[in-house]
């Protein structure tokens, strides 16, 4: 209890609020602008988090990350470009509703389910996380082993267009994630003699290079074939009152959507590997199969605005569960918080309640008051993001570019890591081009080394292969990836797809 | 364009004259005036953990008493090897000092695939700071020492321990073997892994330079060894040394500051000095007080010897491996 006030005190000092406050505003903006997603603005923004108090730090990227779910809808509605993958399905009614003039409307219901889902999503997080914890540390290597296992299964299956493309990106990244010396040989592999490579590659590197140099790259390229950007198509916004506001009867009509939604979003955040994009999608699905009138979505309606954004933004709370209690990230978002808490020289697992209880409790109250601050800012400058989507690349891209070399320097120790950081960019490059999911691939990355090490540990401790049957719960969990490999190789891919 | 042949000409003369003038009124001898320009401190891990942020302190310290600016430079990767081949191939003037562990001079030379660099290659300057380590084992373990755990391992029950480090897994395997027992040992990434392990009972033994001094004091673990060739601070003053306990193989770490080799006499005295002044200073000595570590200044050359014999200990053990 003592904790939990020392937390809360901490987490409403003027300059963690302020951090917070700073953290929404950049999440929104660099949401709305096309091509600037929101892990990409956490990869960022790691690093300047160094000089940060832990929780400071940690308050400030939550913010960025919140902001950034929602700020993906400014574009998807105004210009049909989903600023964020998570709002691809936002544009889908949101675009119609701007066409036909309701952009407040629109607007002001994604910020308002977003909102929601999200409050509902930590609710889940700080009332279930800390028992959870309790039970986390009974789990040994085999039992850490099948949850991996479990996860890998979704991320490989998952992700990307084709299940072989998403296979071949997220192996690519195990790949890469095993240069450095082998953790139980102590043996150099992968690093070619190079010196530098025996830490391994920075996840710095890797996840600002691929994230967002990669971008920077695209952008390049487009501005030299002098591809038309973003920007015009946007629409204006009508004068009607009724179309701006978000009435009474449009709440009647959201509020069962949201509440649908905020529970998928939050599950679907609470399983390691799941993406946010995914949540998205299904929230969406969800929405019109309960719809009495599904020959209108696409079209126009509300619920597929708030459908969305309260399924997406579900997952933001629910997602640091697995990385609280397992110190296993369950997306790419909660890997680069876990590379944060990293820094501020925390470990991420079922510990941090016991060691850090304190910074635990005051992120607890700093992910409301996240919220809060998303509702405030998104009100009441709503208009003005609405310009962010229009900010010119010629001076968004080369300061993104600038943000890519000094971050993987600070974060990456170094000018190898800057180095990294542009091979990366370039390989993340080509995958775009060529169609791989990045995220498969960072997600290989992080979760190949946790898998390689609870296997090994667990073939160390056990003696033979009937040893395993004291292990209930990694057979359990074997059986249920075994099932979700059925399950999502039967399903007709284009619902996940887009 | 036509260049003024004669105002090129001229121009190396101007700064040539500039400089002269330089030294004319900053000082009389140019031996004396080290340091004259800002001096790169190389850090060999991470930023963000021990060694950078004693580092930076330090950094900030040298600046006041040199009157130059000390710049921590990020050299990270291989336990400290990035940084101390760097150093071998840096220049010996003073303006290029590093900070790493004693590991990183001891024992990565000695088990290094291709050796780069050796105790030979730095001059080591100080140490700033040693750490806690112990063998420690959950408080309701039915192992009250290391002699207890190797006869029940004998006795035929399976025995673990979780190292976070290459040298401690080596010296757990050492003395297994000179048990002549099995001890399984999975290697976890950095000590905190270390503690959920212990504290779950999905391993024995565990091996730690001092993060399971707060456990301790709440009563959840019990350290049955040090693995120093010293006693522990308190409150496990009274634990034995692994040399007590017979056997001939110790291990622990030490945040130090090292130069390149073949230092010039009056440079090394004047970054000897500074160094001294800055690890004895508030903020370092509050940072050790904070971070459960033992304040162990040492001059160079008790360091360099230290250092050498802990790299002659490793050998030996390489060697007992290789039989």
């Amino acid at each position: 209890m003592e904790a939990v006030l020392e937390g809360l005190a901490q987490a409403f000092t003027p300059v963690t609020l302020g951090f917070v406050l700073f953290g929404v505003v950049l999440g929104i903006a660099v949401g709305a602008i096309p091509g600037l997603s929101s892990p990409m603005a956490i990869a960022i923004a790691v690093p300047l988090t160094f000089y940060m108090s832990p929780l400071a730090a940690i308050a400030f990227l939550l913010g960025v990350n919140k902001g950034g779910e929602f700020g993906g809808s400014i574009s998807a509605i105004l210009l049909n470009t989903p600023g964020t993958p998570e709002a691809a399905a936002t544009a889908l009614d949101g675009y119609p509703l701007a066409r036909q003039g309701k952009a407040g409307k629109a607007l002001k219901t994604a910020l308002y389910s977003s909102v929601a889902g999200d409050t509902f999503s930590d609710v889940v997080l700080i009332l279930v996380a800390a028992p959870l914890a309790v039970i986390a540390l009974k789990m040994g290597p085999p039992e850490l082993l099948g949850v991996l296992i479990f996860a890998f299964t979704f991320v490989t299956a998952l992700l990307g267009k084709s299940m072989i493309k998403g296979l071949i990106a997220a192996v690519l990244g195990v790949l890469i994630s095993m240069v450095g010396i082998d953790p139980e040989a102590a043996i150099p592999r992968l690093t070619f003699d190079v010196l530098e490579l025996e830490d391994g590659l920075s996840f710095a590197g890797v996840a600002i290079g691929l994230l967002a140099f990669s971008e920077v790259v695209l952008q390049i390229e487009r501005s030299y074939l002098r591809e038309s950007g973003a920007g015009d198509g946007m629409v204006s916004f009508s004068r009607s009152r009724e179309d701006n506001a978000f009435t009474r009867r449009d709440f009647r009509q959201v509020r069962g959507t949201v509440a649908r939604s905020a529970v998928i979003g939050t599950v679907i955040g609470a399983i390691p590997g799941l993406g946010t994009s995914l949540a998205g999608f299904l929230g969406y699905g969800a929405a019109m199969k309960a719809s009495k009138h599904p020959e209108e979505f696409g079209k126009g309606r509300l619920e597929g605005v708030a459908a969305t954004e309260a399924a997406n933004s579900a997952v933001v709370g629910s997602n640091l569960i697995p990385l609280l209690t397992l110190g296993i990230p369950g997306n790419v978002a909660a890997a680069l918080l876990a590379g944060a808490f990293l820094i501020h020289g925390i470990t991420p697992g079922p510990m941090i309640f016991r060691d850090h209880a304190a910074l635990v409790y005051g992120m607890f109250g700093c992910l409301i008051v996240a919220n809060l601050m998303n509702l405030l800012v998104g009100s009441v400058g709503l208009r003005i993001f609405a310009l962010a989507v229009r900010a010119p690349r010629s001076v968004v891209m080369p300061s993104v570019a600038l943000l890519c070399i000094t971050g993987s320097f600070v974060a990456g120790g170094g000018l190898f890591a800057v180095a990294t950081m542009m091979v990366f960019g370039i390989l993340g490059y080509l995958m775009r081009k060529l169609d791989f999911s990045i995220i498969a691939f960072i997600l290989g990355f992080i979760l190949g080394p946790m898998v390689e090490r609870s296997l090994r540990h667990t073939v160390i401790l056990l003696d033979d292969a009937s040893d395993l049957l004291g292990h209930p719960f990694l057979i359990l969990m074997l059986a249920l990836s075994a099932i979700a490999v059925f399950w999502l190789g039967r399903r007709p891919r284009g619902e996940l797809r887009r | 364009m036509k260049w003024n042949m004669r105002a090129v000409a001229r121009m190396p003369a101007i700064g040539l004259c500039a400089l002269v003038g330089t030294s004319v009124f900053t000082g009389p001898a140019l031996a004396a005036a080290y340091p004259d320009k800002p001096i790169t401190m190389l850090v060999g891990f991470r930023a963000g953990g021990g060694v950078d942020t004693v580092g930076r302190l330090i950094a900030k310290h040298m600046e006041q008493t040199l009157g130059q600016p000390v710049v921590a430079t990020a050299k990270a990767g291989a336990g400290g090897g990035v940084l101390a081949a760097a150093l071998a191939k840096a220049k010996p003037d003073g303006y290029t000092i590093g900070i790493a562990v004693t590991s990183t001079w001891s024992f990565n030379p000695v088990f290094a695939k291709k050796k780069r660099y050796g105790v030979d290659d730095a001059t080591l300057l100080a140490s700033i700071a040693r750490a806690q380590c112990a063998i420690f084992v959950a408080a309701n373990s039915p192992y009250n020492s290391l002699k207890e755990a190797f006869a029940a391992a004998r006795g035929g029950k399976a025995l673990s321990a979780s190292s976070p480090a290459p040298p401690a897994t080596f010296l757990l395997r050492h003395l297994a073997g000179q048990n002549g027992v099995k001890l399984r040992v999975v290697n976890v990434k950095g000590t905190p892994a270390v503690i959920p392990q212990i504290l779950g009972g999905h391993v024995d033994l565990g091996w730690s330079g001092g993060h399971h001094i707060p456990y301790l004091r709440k009563g959840e673990v019990r350290v049955i060894a040090a693995t120093d060739d010293r006693r522990l601070n308190a409150p496990s003053q009274d634990v034995q040394t692994l040399k007590e306990m017979g056997y001939k193989i110790s291990f622990c770490g030490a945040y130090i500051m090292a130069a390149p080799k073949g230092l010039p006499g009056d440079v090394k005295a004047k970054l000897d000095t500074a160094l001294k002044a800055a690890i004895g200073s508030g903020p370092v000595q509050t940072f050790i007080e904070r971070r459960k570590l033992a304040g162990n200044y040492q001059g160079s050359e008790a360091l360099t010897a230290e250092v050498r014999a802990e790299a002659a200990a490793w050998a030996k053990v390489k060697a007992g491996l290789k039989k």
